[in-house]
C-alpha cells in the first residue's frame, strides 16, 4: 500500500480520510482497499495502481488529469463518473470505461494466484489510440437549476474571498468546488513572512462565508461550461450508499473564474512515465488522502517551492535523493533548509530521460541533462521509485477562454495570460496571473466587488525579492537526442499531444496546426516555447483550440419553416425582378403531357435553347388549379397564345404553349 | 510622413484582401498597403472559398465562372496544388430555398455547370443538387503563397496599428504607429474591417449583422461531397485529408452547436475540437455589394464564399480598368444602389 503513516506532519496523513474507516470495493472485477474520504482514484494510487494504460509503446502514469471514466456495475444505467471526483464507496463494483487488454489470469482464483507469485497489476490496461472522448456530461441537459446572485468557480483562498465579498454583500453566491472540501492550492505554496499560515486563512475565508448573504458550497463538482449567464457543473454524489451525478446549471448574473492555475509538464521523453508526478500532484495526494508512490524520490524543478515539498517529504520520512533545479545557482530560504539537512543538490539541470526499470514496479531510471542550449552533457541515470518532475505554472484558463475571453503570450512568464473582457464575468486568484496567496485573496475580492459595481483597492502582487528567492524558471524543455524513442508528452492531460507532433514540419508549418482534436493550454503553452506556435499567435491558438471537447449530437434539430397560406396566384421571388425587363408578363404555361416544370425551368420562344440569354422567361411556380406546365415569368410573350413556344427541364426541351396571361 | 503616400490601402486579412492588393500592386501598378492579419496555420479559417455561389442571376453566375478561370491561372502563378476541383453539395429544406436552389440549377445547367439532383434518405423533404468539378482553393497551402507574392510590390502593416479616420469632405487620415498615412482609395475589403472603419450608420443602411461561427469537428459520418451547403441550417462544411471537418456557421448563435450535431453525427456524437465566433455582415437584398461607401472609401460584402475569386475584378474596380461588362454588373451592386436594389436582388443572404 502506499499510504503514508497515520502520524505525518504537515497534514501529510490526509486531511480527507478517515482511518478508523477503512472499506473494500473493486474495480475491474479487483478488490481495492481504502477508507472513508478517498475517492476511487486515490484508492487505486493507494492500491499501488500507477498506470492508465499504453498510448503506442508509451506507459501512462495513472493521475488527476488522466485517469479513465468509471462507472458503478449496479444501480443507475449509464452512469458515467469521474474516478477523481467519485468517492470510494465500500462494496461497490466500479469499472473503468474505454478500450481495455486486461490479462486473462487478472481476477478470480488464477488472478489471485498470479498476484500472489508476481504481484498485482498496478496499470489499469488501457489502450489508448488517440485522446480518449469527451466526458458525456459536456453534452448533457441540466437537471437541477439553481438561481443565484453570483457564482465562483473554484473554491480556492480567491474564490474563497470573491465569495465572502458576496455574501458580504448581503447577496446569494454558488461556488463550485472540484475537490471535496475547499482550500485550494494555497497550502502548497505557503506564505511569505508575517502572512497568515494558508490553513488558517483558509479557514477564516470559510467562517466569511457566513454573513448578510448566503453561500452555497458545491464540492466534487466540475464547472465545465459558462455561457449566457449560466453555469453548468458536473456533480458526484452519494445516494443511499452508491455514487449518482447530476448536472446542475446555476443561473446567475456575475461569475468569478477563481479556477487557479495547473502545473506545465516539462518536455522530455518519458515525462508521462508512471512514476512521474508533477509537484503540485504529489503535494495534494498526500496532504488530502495520505497517498505517496515508493519510499525514494528525485525531484526536478524550475522553482523552489518543490523543495518546501521535499522538506516536508523528508519529515515524513521518505528518502529525497537528489532536487535537481533548472536555474542556475538558485537561492531560496527553503535551498538553504534542504541544504541543512544533507539533501543532495544540483543545478542548472533539467530532466532529459525517465525509463521503466522493470515493468510493474514503480522503479525509474531518470537522466538529466545541463539545462545550456548547446550543451548535450548528460548525467549518468539514477534509480528511484518516484519523479516530482515540477514545470511551470499556467493559469488555467480554459473556462474563461470558452465564455468569450481571450489569452496572450508573456514571454517573461512563458505563459498564457488573460486578455479581453467577456461581460459579468471576472478572473481572479492564480487564474488571473497572481503569484501570491495575498494578491490571490485581493484579487479575488476585487473581482467580486467590481461585478457588483463597487470599488476595490488595487490589487499588488508583491513577489519575495530576487536578492532573497530567485525567481521561478520557466518550464524546461529537454533536447531530444536521435534515436532516443520515449515519448515527449506536452501536457498531462487527455490530448495526448507529443512533442515529436509539434516539432514535425510540412511546408514550413509546425504538424500541431494539422492536429484535428482539441489541444490544451498545457499543450499551445508548451508548443510556443518550443517555437512551434509563434508567439504572437499563443493567444488565438488558446481561445480558438483550446475549447472544451463538446460533444455535437443529434438533437433532432431541423430549420424552421414558416408556411403561410399560398395567394390565389403565386407572386414571383424577389431575385427574379428585372430580369425579364421591367413589365413581365405572368403567363400559365400548358404542356401535352401530365409534367409539372420546376421553378427555374427557362422558357424560349424558339427551338434554339442553348443560350441562356435568349431565355424570355422562367417557370417560379406550379400552374394554377394543380394543371400540369407551370407559371412562368415572362419577358415576351408570343403573338399567338397557341404557338409553340419551348421549355427547358431535366429532359431537355420540351414543346409547350402559353395559355393564358394572367396579369400584366 | 513616414510612409509614400499610397494609391490604395486594402484594409482586411484572408485571401480577397491579399489578392487585390497584390494585384493592384503587379497588374495595375499601384502603390499599396495592406492592413490586416498575417496569415497563421493555427488559426481557424473564417472562409472555405469555393467558386460557387447560391446566384440565380445569369450575368452573376457568368462573372463568376469568368474571374473563376482568372484567378485559377493567377494562383498556378504561385505554385503546384493552391487550386483543386470538388465537388459539392446543396441541401435545401425551406421552401423558398428549395424554389431558389431549383432556379439555381436551371440556371447553372444552362450555364454548362455540371449540377444534378440527389437524394439524402435521411432528409427525405430536402431537395440537393450536387455541383461537380468545383473549383476550391486549398487552405494551408494558398496562404503562404499568398503571403509570398505579397512581399513584393505590398506595404504590410498591422491591423493593431492602424486608425482610420474618414472625414466629412471625402478625404482619409490613416493614423500608423509610424505616424501618419496619405492615400488616394481604401477598401474595406472583408466584414470586420467594414465593421471597424465603415462611417457611422452605413452598416445600418446597407447591411445586416450576421452572427458567424467556425468550427472544426474532430470527425464525422461520411459527407457526400467534400463541400457541402446546407442553406437553412447556415452551414457551409468542407472535408480535409485529415477526415476532420471544417465548418462557417451564419445565424442564431444559440442553435449552432445543435444544428452542426445534427446535420454531421450519424450513430454518434462528432467531438469539436476548434471554436471561434465572430461578426459577420450580408446585404439587405442578397446580391453582392462592391462600391463606394463615402468619397474613395470602398467596401466589398455580400460575396460568400466565392469572395476570393473576385479579387480581379475588385482591382480592375478599383483602379478604375473595369470591363464594360463588369461596370454593368458593378452598376448595380453598388451601396447606394437605392431604387436600383431589386433589379441585383439575388438569394444568398445571410449564408456562410
Amino acid at each position: 500500500m502506499s499510504r503514508l503513516a497515520a502520524d505525518a506532519p504537515h497534514g501529510w496523513a490526509g486531511n480527507a480520510i478517515d482511518r478508523g474507516k477503512p472499506l473494500r470495493f473493486r474495480l475491474n472485477g479487483r478488490v481495492l482497499e481504502g477508507f472513508a474520504g478517498d475517492t476511487v482514484l486515490s484508492a487505486a494510487l493507494a492500491s499501488d495502481i500507477i498506470a492508465a494504460g499504453r498510448h503506442g509503446d508509451a506507459a501512462l502514469a495513472l493521475e488527476e488529469r488522466f485517469a479513465p471514466l468509471i462507472s458503478p456495475t449496479r444501480g443507475k444505467t449509464g452512469l458515467v463518473l469521474p474516478m477523481a471526483r467519485t468517492p470510494a464507496l465500500d462494496g461497490v463494483d466500479y469499472v473503468t470505461l474505454g478500450e481495455r487488454r486486461d490479462p486473462i489470469a487478472s481476477t478470480g482464483l488464477l488472478g489471485a494466484l498470479r498476484n500472489r507469485v508476481l504481484g498485482p497489476y498496478r496499470t489499469l490496461n488501457h489502450r489508448y489510440g488517440g485522446p480518449p472522448p469527451a466526458p458525456p456530461w459536456h453534452g448533457a441537459q441540466a437537471e437541477t437549476v439553481l438561481e443565484a446572485d453570483a457564482v465562483v468557480i473554484g473554491a480556492g483562498v480567491a474564490g474563497l474571498a470573491a465569495a465572502g465579498a458576496a455574501v458580504a454583500a448581503g447577496k446569494h453566491v454558488v461556488v463550485i468546488e472540484k475537490a471535496g472540501s475547499p482550500g485550494g492550492a494555497a497550502g502548497f505554496f505557503g506564505t511569505v513572512e508575517n502572512e497568515e499560515a494558508p490553513a488558517a486563512q483558509i479557514a477564516r475565508l470559510v467562517v466569511g462565508l457566513e454573513g448578510k448573504g448566503r453561500a452555497t458550497l458545491i464540492t466534487s463538482a466540475e464547472a465545465y461550461r459558462v455561457l449566457g449567464g449560466m453555469v453548468f457543473a458536473h456533480r458526484v454524489t452519494v445516494s443511499d450508499g452508491r455514487p449518482t451525478a447530476d448536472i446542475v446549471a446555476i443561473r446567475a448574473p456575475r461569475v468569478v473564474l477563481a479556477t487557479g492555475a495547473f502545473e506545465r509538464l516539462p518536455v522530455f521523453p518519458g515525462n508521462r512515465t508512471p512514476g512521474v508526478v508533477g509537484a503540485l500532484a504529489a503535494w495534494q495526494r498526500a496532504t488530502r488522502h495520505g497517498v505517496w508512490i515508493g519510499n525514494k524520490l528525485l525531484v526536478a524543478t524550475p522553482h523552489s517551492h518543490s523543495y518546501r515539498l521535499a522538506l516536508h517529504a523528508a519529515d515524513a520520512g521518505l528518502a529525497v535523493q537528489r532536487i535537481v533545479d533548472s536555474r542556475v545557482n538558485p537561492h531560496s530560504r527553503f535551498i538553504d533548509f534542504c541544504k541543512a539537512i544533507g539533501v543532495t543538490l544540483a543545478s542548472g539541470q533539467i530532466p532529459a530521460l525517465a525509463e521503466p526499470i522493470r515493468r510493474n514496479e514503480a522503479s525509474l531510471k531518470v537522466t538529466f541533462a545541463v539545462a545550456i542550449e548547446g550543451v548535450a552533457q548528460e548525467t549518468e541515470p539514477v534509480e528511484t521509485e518516484m519523479l516530482i518532475a515540477s514545470g511551470g505554472w499556467q493559469p488555467d484558463l480554459a473556462l474563461w477562454l470558452a465564455a468569450g475571453g481571450g489569452a496572450r503570450w508573456d514571454g517573461e512568464r512563458q505563459a498564457l495570460l488573460a486578455d479581453g473582457q467577456p461581460e459579468a464575468i471576472a478572473l481572479a486568484g492564480a487564474a488571473a496571473g497572481c503569484r501570491s496567496t495575498a494578491a490571490a485573496v485581493a484579487s479575488g475580492r476585487a473581482a467580486m466587488l467590481g461585478l457588483l459595481g463597487k470599488s476595490a483597492p488595487v490589487v499588488s502582487d508583491a513577489l519575495i525579492p530576487s536578492e532573497f528567492e530567485t525567481p521561478d524558471g520557466s518550464s524546461p524543455n529537454a533536447r531530444i537526442p536521435s534515436g532516443r524513442v520515449a515519448s515527449a508528452y506536452l501536457d498531462r492531460g487527455p490530448t495526448l499531444v507529443t512533442r515529436r507532433i509539434a516539432a514535425a514540419s510540412r511546408h514550413g508549418v509546425s504538424q500541431l496546426a494539422a492536429q484535428t482534436s482539441v489541444l490544451s493550454l498545457g499543450d499551445v503553452a508548451a508548443a510556443t516555447s518550443l517555437g512551434a506556435i509563434a508567439p504572437d499567435d499563443a493567444g488565438m491558438v488558446a481561445s480558438e483550440r483550446c475549447v472544451p471537447g463538446v460533444e455535437l449530437a443529434d438533437t433532432g434539430w431541423r430549420p424552421t419553416v414558416a408556411r403561410p397560406a399560398p395567394p390565389a396566384i403565386a407572386v414571383p421571388p424577389p431575385y427574379l425582378a428585372g430580369r425579364f425587363g421591367p413589365k413581365p408578363q405572368l403567363c400559365v404555361i400548358a404542356v401535352s403531357d401530365s409534367r409539372h416544370f420546376e421553378p427555374g425551368c427557362l422558357v424560349f420562344l424558339g427551338s434554339d435553347t442553348r443560350n441562356a440569354d435568349e431565355a424570355a422567361g422562367v417557370i417560379f411556380a406550379p400552374a394554377p388549379g394543380g394543371r400540369s406546365g407551370g407559371l412562368a415569368l415572362m419577358g415576351k410573350v408570343p403573338e399567338r397564345l397557341d404557338a409553340t413556344i419551348y421549355v427547358v427541364d431535366s429532359s431537355g426541351a420540351v414543346m409547350a404553349r402559353v395559355l393564358e396571361r394572367l396579369r400584366a | 510622413m513616414s510612409e509614400p503616400p499610397f494609391d490604395c490601402v486594402v484594409i482586411g486579412s484572408g485571401p480577397l484582401p491579399g489578392l487585390v492588393a497584390g494585384l493592384l500592386a503587379r497588374s495595375h501598378g499601384k502603390r499599396v498597403a495592406l492592413v490586416g492579419a498575417h496569415w497563421s496555420p493555427f488559426q481557424l479559417q473564417r472562409q472555405i472559398p469555393v467558386a460557387a455561389a447560391l446566384q440565380t442571376r445569369p450575368e452573376s453566375l457568368k462573372l463568376l465562372a469568368r474571374l473563376r478561370d482568372e484567378t485559377t491561372k493567377l494562383l498556378a502563378s504561385f505554385g503546384k496544388g493552391l487550386v483543386e476541383r470538388a465537388d459539392m453539395l446543396l441541401v435545401a429544406e425551406a421552401p423558398e430555398s428549395i424554389v431558389a436552389l431549383s432556379h439555381f440549377r436551371h440556371m447553372a445547367r444552362a450555364l454548362g455547370w455540371s449540377a444534378e439532383t440527389t437524394v439524402d434518405r435521411q432528409l427525405p423533404e430536402a431537395r440537393l443538387v450536387k455541383l461537380r468539378d468545383v473549383t476550391r482553393l486549398v487552405d494551408g497551402r494558398l496562404e503562404p503563397a499568398l503571403e509570398a507574392w505579397l512581399e513584393t510590390g505590398v506595404t504590410r502593416l498591422s491591423a493593431r496599428e492602424v486608425k482610420l479616420t474618414l472625414r466629412r469632405d471625402g478625404s482619409i487620415g490613416i493614423a500608423t504607429a509610424a505616424g501618419e498615412i496619405s492615400a488616394t482609395q481604401v477598401l474595406l475589403a472583408d466584414d470586420a474591417a467594414i465593421l471597424a472603419h465603415a462611417p457611422a450608420g452605413f452598416v445600418e443602411r446597407q447591411l445586416t449583422p450576421v452572427p458567424m461561427a467556425a468550427f472544426l469537428i474532430e470527425d464525422s459520418r461520411p459527407l457526400d461531397a467534400t463541400i457541402a451547403l446546407y442553406i437553412d441550417r447556415g452551414l457551409l462544411m468542407a472535408r480535409s485529408a485529415h477526415g476532420a471537418v471544417r465548418v462557417l456557421a451564419s445565424g442564431d448563435p444559440l442553435s449552432v452547436e445543435a444544428r452542426i450535431g445534427t446535420t454531421l453525427s450519424g450513430d454518434k456524437p462528432v467531438r469539436g475540437a476548434g471554436e471561434v465566433r465572430f461578426a459577420g455582415l450580408a446585404t439587405q437584398d442578397g446580391a453582392p455589394m462592391l462600391g463606394a461607401v463615402r468619397g474613395e472609401v470602398h467596401a466589398i460584402a455580400g460575396l460568400g464564399a466565392a469572395a476570393p475569386f473576385y479579387a480581379p475584378l475588385v482591382a480592375r474596380y478599383l483602379a478604375g480598368a473595369s470591363t464594360p461588362a463588369e461596370a454593368e454588373w458593378l452598376a448595380l451592386r453598388g451601396p447606394a444602389r437605392g431604387n436600383q436594389r431589386s433589379l441585383a436582388a439575388d438569394y444568398a443572404a445571410a449564408l456562410p
